[in-house]
Formats: structure tokens, sequence, C-alpha cells
């Protein structure tokens, strides 16, 4: 194991607790909703075999729905997303290819870019999720009023830990 | 053959992807129906105990709302306690003797460790399980009236469906009338819940009381449930639309009551052999 997977490891494992423990309890005036674990699959690197990320969607979700009591909501919708990841990154591969090995984060792939990468990507989790929390589209403008702010929280905090944690790695 | 193995190896991806959504879709659909799943929600041992954690710091900011609203219970009860001795002794020979009928249901509290309101079907877990002798369909209360239902249990945890949860119904009636109707939650405002099958002939009020009407023995007769805030009648309905403000304030519960019935076995036997059980819930 080199250290850069066991980056990845131990920052999924704060993101996975952020979400459990903190995030879970915060909803910003009952609309805005933090689902930061799923930047876990959004944080994996690019080259990582498909089926693997798949996998590795659906038990992150059902880990997150024992806590949720949502028994299959989170694993459905992260899988949906890191099916989707797949084609997205290759949409936006940038000029001369990915490097190996590397994570598309703020650092390696700049500000602008990583915006256009996740917040379709979180907009179209964060759709489902809540559609299928709902059941359906009877509260359809409620819904999507949620699913809106809950994106941009979501996107925010994310970027927030990229700017706290990777700066010192670019001044070196 | 082996282009066929050729074409589904192309295609890995999408038949994974394809798959654990069908997985996770059959999930989704289960979890109402399906009360053996507690390993897979927050009664699991581990996850409580996180849950407890990332809780332990709110309670304490919470501990003076929490002690003042125990107080009040207790001063509640201990008037209620006086008026009952007062009637006793004037009274006296209207004593019911079954002792079996008196003590009949038996109350553990419990304390709210997670709970939600913003979803469509909410779940609380209390921090009391198999080992204090709870068991699944258990009511559960608190001091200002119905909270939900127990719906698995752990050995030292319990999931209740909170009363705020679409499948969720309650038999209930209005106290000034007497009508039966059904408690049901619409799914937005965890204020307002809906009352139902209330026939046209009966006018309600706006302000009236709705408790539980005891028929299902989940809930004990006169457990408050909320007051009527709204009441329509339109053409072509058989019965009113009731809107009832619920008394409990979901986003605030800490401690409850979970109601063990005694006689709940005899009661539902006796339904089950005359064909009538869950016609009233």
């Amino acid at each position: 194991m080199n250290s850069s997977s066991a980056k990845i490891i131990f920052q999924s494992v704060i993101f996975f607790l952020l979400q459990v423990v903190i995030f879970r309890n915060v909803a910003l005036f009952d609309v805005g909703f933090c689902f930061i674990y799923i930047a876990i699959i959004l944080l994996l690197p690019i080259e990582l075999d498909r089926i693997i990320v798949l996998l590795i969607a659906f038990v992150l979700g059902l880990m997150v729905d024992v806590f949720y009591n949502s028994f299959g909501i989170h694993a459905s919708t992260a899988v949906i997303f890191a099916f989707i990841r797949y084609y997205w990154a290759n949409t936006m591969t940038p000029q001369g290819g990915y490097d190996s090995n590397s994570s598309p984060n703020i650092s390696t792939m700049g500000i602008q870019w990583f915006s256009t990468f996740a917040i379709p990507l979180l907009f179209i989790h964060h759709f489902a999720l809540f559609f299928i929390e709902a059941g359906g589209f009877s509260f359809f403008w409620f819904t999507l009023f949620k699913v809106i702010i809950s994106t941009f929280f979501t996107f925010l905090v994310i970027l927030l830990f990229q700017l706290l944690f990777l700066t010192k790695k670019r001044r070196v | 053959m082996g282009r066929l193995f050729l074409l589904l190896f192309k295609y890995r991806a999408m038949l994974v992807f394809v798959l654990l959504e069908i997985l996770s879709s059959w999930m989704i659909l289960s979890s109402d129906l399906s009360v053996s799943a507690s390993a897979f929600n927050s009664s699991n041992q581990i996850v409580a105990k996180i849950i407890l954690f990332s809780n332990a710091t709110q309670n304490y900011f919470g501990l003076t709302t929490l002690n003042q609203e125990l107080a009040h219970e207790n001063a509640k009860l201990r008037q209620e306690l006086t008026s009952l001795q007062q009637s006793v002794i004037n009274t006296s020979n209207l004593k019911v003797d079954d002792t079996e009928i008196i003590s009949q249901y038996e109350y553990q509290d419990a304390k709210v460790i997670n709970n939600t309101t913003q979803w469509l079907n909410n779940y609380i877990t209390i921090d009391k399980g198999s080992s204090n002798g709870l068991a699944p369909d258990m009511g559960v209360i608190n001091q200002h009236g119905v909270v939900g239902k127990i719906h698995s249990v752990s050995k030292h945890y319990a999931v209740l469906v909170s009363l705020l949860h679409n499948n969720v119904l309650v038999s209930s009636k209005i106290k000034r009338t007497g009508t039966i109707g059904t408690i049901n939650w619409g799914g937005s405002d965890p204020q307002i819940a809906d009352l139902k099958y209330i026939p046209r002939h009966i006018s309600p009020s706006i302000g009236d009381t709705i408790v539980t009407s005891g028929y299902n023995a989940v809930f004990p007769e006169d457990i408050p449930i909320g007051i009527i805030e709204a009441v329509e009648l339109k053409e072509d309905k058989n019965f009113n639309d009731i809107k009832v403000k619920l008394e409990n304030d979901f986003t605030k519960l800490s401690f409850v009551y979970v109601i063990k019935n005694k006689l709940k076995i005899e009661k539902d036997s006796i339904e089950f052999e005359n064909f009538i059980l869950d016609t009233n819930e």
C-alpha cells in the first residue's frame, strides 16, 4: 500500500465519521442537508476500476443507510452517483489525459475544473436521493428546492475541506 | 458463445450497476415490511454507540429545558395523584376488584438518542431494548402525548416508527363527540397530521381535542394526540377533511415512555378468533 492510497483511506474515514456524527444532525432551515460522505466516491482516483468504484459506493451507501434508518436509499443513490461519475469524468478529460492515480481535487485540477466536475454530479445524486426519499414527485417544488440548496451546501463543505487540507501541499 | 461472453465482459460495469440498483431497490421496497432486519438500522450496537456520542454534547446544552419539562410533568402527576386519591375516598364502593385490569399497563422510561422529522418516513431510536422487556409493536408516548410505535429491538436499543411516518395509523377519537377516526401524518409539516374517516354527519369544531381510542391494544384510551386546527367538508366526499395540530413537538423529543400492555396477547387472540383483528388500526 503506497502513501496516496493510505491518504485516500484516511480521508474516507474522516468524511464518513463527519457525516454520521456531525452532518446527520445538521439541517439548515430544514432545507439544507450536507451529504459529505459522497465526496469519498467523488475524490477516488479516476483511473480506478469502474466496478470497484461501484462496489465501494454500494457498501458506503449501506453503511450510511444504517445510521439514517433508510435501508437502501443511500446505497442506490451512491451507486447511481458512481456510475455517472465515470462517464462525466470521461467527458471532462483535460488535454493530455488524467495523471495516473491522481484524485480529482482542486490542487491537481484547479477550482474551475473541479466545480464543473462536482456540481452536476452532486445535483444528480441529491436529486435522486430526495425524490426517492419523498416517494415520488408529490412535493415537487419543495423537494427541488431542498435538492438545490443541499447541493450547494455539500459542495461548499467539500470545497472548504480541500482549501483547509490541501494548501500545505501546494506551498511545498 | 465466445462472443456472448465478450459482450458481457464489455458491458460488465453496466451489469454490475444494474444488479446493485436492483438489490438496493429491493431493500428500499422491503424495508417497511420486514421487522427482522434489526441489525441494519440504528438499533445496532456500534451504530447506537456512535449516535449516542454525537448526541452527548447536544444533550448537555438542552439540560435546562429538559429539567423544566420534567418538573412540569412531576407537578402534573402529583396533581392527578391527589385528585385520584380524593375520588377513591368518595367512591370507595365503585372500586374495580380485578387487579389485572388495574395494572394492565406498565411504563418503561427511555431516552431518545436519535430522531428525525424532516423525512417522509421518520424513525426514532431509544436507549432501551429487549433486555428491558421491550418488543415490537409496543406504543410509545411522552408527557405531551403519542410519539410512535416500536418497530424493531436489539438487546439495548429500539427503533420506533415515529407518528411522523407515512404508514403509521393511530386509532383515535374526538373527545367531545366520541367519534372514532384514524390519525395519519400527511408528510410535510411536523406539527400537522390528518384525521381521517370522520363521517359527514359529525361536525367537529376547531379546538376539539383528539385522543387515542384504545381500540387497538397498542395505546391505552385517552392519550392526547392533538387539537383540531381546520375542518373542511367537500361536496362529493363522505368524510371530513380534518387537520390536527399535534400536541408533541417532535423536533424536541427527549424522554419517552414505552407502554407494555400485559393483556395485549389476550385481547389480540380473542379478536383473532373472531376475525376482527386489525380492522380498526
